[in-house]
């Protein structure tokens, strides 16, 4: 169980509150493609993911990266018991995926810089170290079911 | 992973808008290291503020600012321009490389807040790989 202090849910529900799930989530995951461009192989389904460009134009991956970002969503309605509420998600991840669990911090690096770039100086640093850590709660939630 | 010429432009296309604010740049990546990696205010338990705005971590963001810029002024010989500061970290610092990372990130977090228009995936990618190799040269002494 984390404890999160009223700081930190503060921190986190009101930035959430403000987010749109598809622009967010469509940025962060071009940003993983472009960045860690090994993450693409997950991805060979999608069509044309070939370069930056192609990549920023694909409607799979905007689709995409709004499904996981609703799933940031889910984490934080159930960030008290997050482990529990991503059993399924991680076994998911686990045993149909097959992601290396590196990953899940590539995309958590990605989406803070989306969050930085997005939000500018409302992004704080007691707003990013709330988001750190609710970051680094969903990445052990979703790595927990993992062998 | 080498640094392509387009790596190498890109870099130097936003660290010539950074360079120009090292001090707040610094102080940022610096205090936002240590408040969102608690973990590495180990490395400053001799400063008295270790906020974004203490004096301290000014000053001491600006030095590693200027640093950065030093090797981003010399992006073909990163290894000779920070030899001695490779040698202090190996032998006098010994901060856990792993840090390098944090400190990597928290920069890369800065840039996109302070410049959203100009720090796009391609040059996200870019000062990431730079970043990592500033971090291997660093590094490179400890054994």
């Amino acid at each position: 169980m984390v404890h999160w202090t009223d700081q930190e849910r503060h921190a986190i529900t009101t930035l959430w509150a403000k987010v749109n799930v598809e622009e967010v989530g469509a940025q962060a995951l071009v940003r993983l493609l472009v960045v860690y461009p090994w993450t693409q192989r997950y991805f060979a389904s999608f069509g044309n993911i070939s370069n930056a460009a192609a990549i920023a134009g694909n409607a799979k991956v905007h689709a995409h990266g709004k499904t996981v970002l609703k799933s940031v969503g889910d984490a934080i309605a159930h960030m008290d018991d997050l482990s529990h509420a991503f059993t399924k998600l991680s076994k998911f991840h686990s045993e149909t995926l097959h992601v290396d669990p590196d990953n899940f911090k590539h995309f958590g690096d990605c989406l803070s810089i989306v969050l930085a770039a997005t939000f500018g100086t409302a992004y704080t640093p007691d707003v990013h170290a709330a988001w750190q850590k609710m970051i680094a709660v969903i990445i052990s939630a979703l790595s927990k079911q993992y062998h | 992973m080498t640094l392509t010429a387009a790596d190498k432009a890109h870099v130097k296309a936003i660290w010539s808008k950074a360079g120009g604010k090292a001090e707040e740049i610094g102080a940022e990546a610096l205090g936002r290291m240590l408040e969102v990696f608690p973990q590495t205010k180990t490395y400053f338990s001799h400063y008295a503020d270790l906020s974004v705005k203490s004096s301290q971590v000014r000053t001491h963001g600006k030095k590693i600012i200027d640093a950065i810029t030093s090797a981003v002024n010399h992006i073909d010989d990163i290894t000779g321009t920070l030899s001695s500061l490779s040698t202090l970290h190996a032998n006098t610092l010994r901060v856990d490389p792993a840090n390098f990372k944090l400190l990597s990130h928290t920069i890369l977090v800065v840039l996109a807040l302070y410049f959203p228009a100009e720090f796009t995936p391609e040059v996200h990618l870019a000062c990431d790989k730079f970043l990592a190799r500033v971090s291997h040269v660093l590094a490179d002494k400890y054994r």
